[in-house]
């Protein structure tokens, strides 16, 4: 413990100012801190004014204690400012840190609630959404005109971009879903066989698969594999200055880099879909099989009664929307990246993160649409 | 002379994420100059690049390069505008997906009407004028740093620019290679005839290159002249900024 004389620091409150004075180093800190509490802790209004001007000397570790302070009492009574005058102690905080605002100090008004909500939701909106209406409607105009004008377009870039999207993810979007067809014949036999309607396992397992599971596994699937890819790949040449060159080169990164993506995804999203639903109709087949004693004749012959035109064509729509929300939202994260490797990293994973969420909002969006 | 000026600035200030970068700048490039804008880190030098690029956005008055401000400028006058320009980017900037040749073939491809057997001569051309002949093939992932700013150098001079912009080309580079790549640039800048904007600290690379020196400190000019005025000036930021440079 330190004795009185030692700790050469001391600190008055008055009038809404916390001033101190003498020396504040590595030394005074702690104990400077604890006085500061107790007077800050005993303070009724909502905010209060540190005054530095009476400090002969401060060092660089108080400096940054006082700074956390600062940001401590940010959003708690009292807010904490604080404030000098003297130029030597201003310089000393701008060397560590933002420069320091000059007293007599304003009232600060702490903001309520509904204000930070308020505030939150308008940056939200002024951040994200408004950024990726702004880009998913210069993608949606050069992939529309761009369809119709041949010189633009990268020569063997659609067909590279529909073999990485599309055709690279046949075998994984099939076995997922052959799986998923299994399990859910699987949850489902014990039930139905209870009821003796064994036979509906045909019209389950074709209805879910078509108009619902297919769709969402292939969207899932390519989201986690072309969604993380393209964001990645947009934020890594957005970090090394490829899209500043492209711009500088006269050509739209747009049209140049996600253009052929989205013309590769919607037209190889409705092929992995109808993949995805064949697959899991035959796990569907293989459980009627082997646990309902349904033979593959007799699935086939109650599958071409249950399958309706209306399921297929909603379940190509959905993809082809979903084709829209991965490659969009991919894009977006991607030109969003702020930092090197670590905002590379961070990009990818927020672009799977919200290109799977709003997938699955789209399903329920269209789910209620089309069976309404 | 103002028939000359092919770079103008006039009075640009620039915020990013509301923090004032570029405060009131104002200066002029003339045609055939090398003009090298310079200041310490921070000093807001590729900030104002990237504004003379249209890659920010700026006053429509308060910039213009070969006559137009690159913000303003109208979509289907994009591809004439930024042909005139050539661009080295501080990391290259080659597209990792692209082949050096298909790099270098791109600006042709997309502006021209000329055909891939001259297109691949032209590439071949760009790529001897920097001799880096065995890159043709080669993906820019399997380049040295040096060959790398070569390749990024060719490309940049492939639509035989007007102005040739240059962003730190001697970041990363040892002294013998970069005095060999500003040797280079004023080799291809007399043979192309262009006028050359180039962002650097780098000191032996200013006192081989500069006709003149653009100094901004804190995001303010603070010095505009040749190299020696500002050696043998007042301004103690300018003097102080060579001296230390040299070990005084």
């Amino acid at each position: 413990m330190k004795s009185s004389e030692e700790i050469k620091f001391e600190a008055k409150l008055d009038a809404g100012v916390l001033e101190l004075k003498g020396r504040l180093t590595v030394r005074e800190i702690s104990a400077a801190l604890e006085l500061i509490g107790k007077k800050l802790a005993g303070y009724k209004d909502k905010s209060i004014n540190i005054d530095l001007d009476g400090l002969d000397y401060i060092d660089s570790t108080a400096v940054v204690a006082l700074r956390d302070l600062e940001d401590k009492y940010r959003d708690v009574t009292p807010v904490v400012r604080i404030v000098a005058s003297d130029e030597k102690i201003r310089k000393q905080f701008e060397v560590f840190g933002p420069e320091l605002d000059k007293p007599p100090a304003a009232d600060i008004e702490k903001t309520s609630f509904f204000e930070r909500l308020g505030a939150s939701v308008f940056d939200l909106f002024n951040e994200h959404i408004a950024g990726y209406l702004q880009l998913a409607a210069d993608i949606t105009y050069w992939s529309f005109t761009d369809t119709f004008r041949q010189g633009n377009r990268r020569k063997g870039e659609y067909v590279n971009q529909a073999v990485l999207i599309g055709v690279n993810a046949v075998l994984i979007v099939g076995a997922m879903s052959f799986i998923i067809g299994l399990v859910l014949a699987l949850q489902s036999a014990a039930q139905l066989r209870s009821f003796g309607a064994n036979i509906y396992i045909v019209d389950l397992t074709v209805i879910a698969m078509m108009s619902e599971m297919g769709p969402l596994i292939t969207a899932i699937m390519v989201a986690g594999r072309s969604g993380s890819s393209i964001a990645a790949e947009i934020a890594t040449m957005k970090v090394t200055s490829e899209t500043d060159a492209l711009r500088t080169m006269g050509l739209n990164p747009v049209r140049f880099v996600i253009v052929p993506k989205m013309h590769a995804a919607l037209t190889t999203l409705p092929f992995l879909t109808i993949i995805a639903d064949i697959m899991g109709i035959a796990g569907g087949m293989i459980i009627g099989a082997t646990a309902l004693g349904i033979s593959p004749q007799v699935f086939i012959h109650r599958m071409e009664e249950a399958v309706v035109m209306k399921d297929i064509v909603f379940g190509i729509i959905k993809s082809l929307v979903f084709a829209y929300i991965i490659v969009t939202t991919g894009s977006y994260f991607g030109f969003r990246v702020q930092r090197g490797a670590e905002g590379v990293g961070k990009v990818t994973t927020m672009a799977v993160v919200v290109a799977i969420s709003l997938v699955i909002v789209a399903d329920s969006v269209m789910g209620l649409i089309f069976y309404n | 002379m103002a028939g000359n000026e092919i770079i103008k600035v006039d009075r640009l200030t620039a915020r990013i994420d509301n923090q004032l970068i570029l405060s009131d700048v104002s200066f002029h490039a003339s045609a055939g100059d090398v003009t090298v804008i310079l200041g310490s880190s921070g000093s807001g030098k590729t900030t104002l690049l990237k504004h003379l690029l249209g890659l920010y956005p700026s006053d429509k008055n308060a910039i213009s390069v070969l006559g137009k401000n690159p913000w303003h400028l109208p979509q289907n006058e994009e591809k004439a505008f930024y042909s005139r320009l050539g661009v080295l980017y501080q990391n290259g900037a080659l597209l990792n997906s692209l082949t050096v040749g298909e790099n270098l073939a791109l600006p042709l491809q997309q502006h021209t009407d000329i055909k891939g057997g001259l297109i691949e001569k032209a590439v071949r051309l760009k790529l001897q004028m920097v001799n880096m002949q065995e890159a043709y093939n080669k993906y820019p992932s399997q380049l040295s740093g040096g060959m790398l700013k070569r390749a990024a150098l060719a490309r940049a001079i492939i639509m035989d620019p007007q102005v040739l912009f240059c962003d730190e080309p001697g970041a990363g580079l040892d002294p013998v290679s970069l005095s060999a790549l500003d040797e280079l640039i004023l080799h291809l800048q007399k043979l192309l005839g262009m006028t050359v904007v180039m962002v650097t600290h780098e000191v032996p690379s200013i006192m081989r290159t500069a006709d003149k020196i653009v100094f901004l400190r804190n995001g303010k000019l603070t010095f505009e002249g040749t190299v020696r005025e500002g050696i043998e000036s007042g301004n103690t930021y300018v003097r102080e900024f060579f001296d230390r440079a040299k070990g005084n």
